[in-house]
């Protein structure tokens, strides 16, 4: 990939344009989809299949001996920059620099919601990088976009501050609360309760959302926080959904 | 209260393709700027949207069919998707059954199931 190629897709995914951030997010998933195959990346771990025949690639070609070392591949070098003996490690080698590039856009971009939006797409390839990122970056909505990336790919790394951000009402925290109760962590109903307990009432868009993933928990409301928002100045949405519970699909 | 029911009036925007295929009514059938009563929608898997709950979530917003561009460009809603309109109100989307509840993402954006079946109040507009 010419330089000036690659700088232009970092251009675009660090731009405040979400239009200019998906498409460069795209090209970037075609790219590396050309070279690793997403679809076997999206089963790891549970894929024996998918881990073998493409990790075991990148490491053949990268020169990894040891599987379990494929975590300390350095994503915050160049590796375009390093020698590279054949076609097929110039292309891992180019997919790996437009990972990384993806990543460091979730930690760096003014907005990085439309990068985190397509990040799952790369496949397990990001886990390691997103579970260091959640260790290192500072910033809020990089660290709570990223755990919610990671729980979709499987990674449990990002739980424990999804459940803080549960417990503080923050940014994404109805996306946490019902993430979480759909994967089946039974545990996060303390958070949400939690929460429920010191809410505001006005806050209808969150109750409702915090509501849901007890009901998807099989939580019941307690007596007190049913009678807070069992109110007449409750949004009206949070009485629509008190009369009208969760009705799940029958199978 | 709206026509549609009570609550936030949720909006899906599409293109010609999706609305037809959500809705069976032709693109071609639907008049700028004149809304067509619909009895049931029926959604696909949303396949280039991932930060949902899980993979094939579809989205929705509360921003109405006057949002311009600009407004939809913000919530990732470009081109041919910003021309048809499909909506319903939090009331007919809760009593479904099984349920459909909209969840918020981040203001202005929210995800539901992909594959859900709806039925009642519903509205489809062609708006550009």
């Amino acid at each position: 990939m010419e330089d000036t190629e690659l700088a232009l897709l970092v251009e675009g995914l660090n731009n405040d344009s979400p239009k200019k951030q998906m498409e460069a997010m795209n090209t970037i998933i075609n790219t590396v989809d050309q070279v690793l195959g997403r679809n076997l990346w999206l089963d790891y771990p549970f894929n024996s299949h998918g881990f073998a025949s493409v990790y075991e690639k990148v490491m053949l070609t990268l020169k990894i001996d040891d599987r379990s070392q494929f975590e300390l591949v350095d994503f915050n070098t160049d590796p375009m920059h390093t020698e590279a003996s054949s076609t097929e490690e110039t292309s891992i080698k180019k997919s790996l620099v437009l990972i990384t590039q993806a990543i460091q856009a979730l930690a760096k971009a003014p907005d990085p919601y439309f990068i985190a939006e397509r990040l799952p797409a790369l496949g397990s390839i990001i886990i390691p990088p997103l579970e260091k990122l959640i260790e290192t970056t500072e910033r809020i909505d990089s660290k709570t976009l990223a755990a919610l990336v990671l729980l979709q790919l499987g990674s449990d790394k990002g739980v424990a501050w999804l459940k803080h951000i549960i417990d503080i009402g923050g940014h994404y925290s109805s996306l946490a609360a019902n993430s979480l109760a759909t994967k089946g962590f039974q545990e996060v109903g303390d958070n949400i309760l939690n929460y429920l307990r010191k809410c505001d009432l006005q806050e209808g868009d969150k109750l409702i959302a915090m509501i849901t993933a007890l009901e998807k928990l099989d939580i019941p409301l307690p007596e007190d926080i049913h009678q807070k928002l069992n109110l007449p100045e409750a949004p009206l949405g949070v009485q629509l959904i008190l009369a009208h519970p969760l009705q799940r699909a029958k199978f | 209260m709206s026509a549609l029911g009570k609550g936030i009036i949720f909006t899906h925007f599409t293109d010609a393709q999706g609305i037809t295929g959500i809705t069976g009514v032709q693109a071609g059938a639907l008049i700028v700027g004149q809304p067509m009563s619909v009895q049931k929608l029926t959604f696909d898997y949303g396949n280039n949207s991932y930060l949902a709950e899980k993979l094939g979530d579809l989205f929705v917003t509360d921003l109405g069919i006057n949002a311009n561009a600009r407004e939809l460009d913000s919530i990732g809603v470009f081109g041919d998707k910003q021309n048809f309109v499909i909506q319903f109100s939090q009331e007919t989307a809760f009593k479904q059954v099984p349920s459909v509840r909209p969840i918020l993402v981040r203001p202005h954006i929210y995800t539901f199931p992909g594959g859900t079946t709806l039925q009642g109040s519903l509205l489809i507009q062609r708006v550009r």
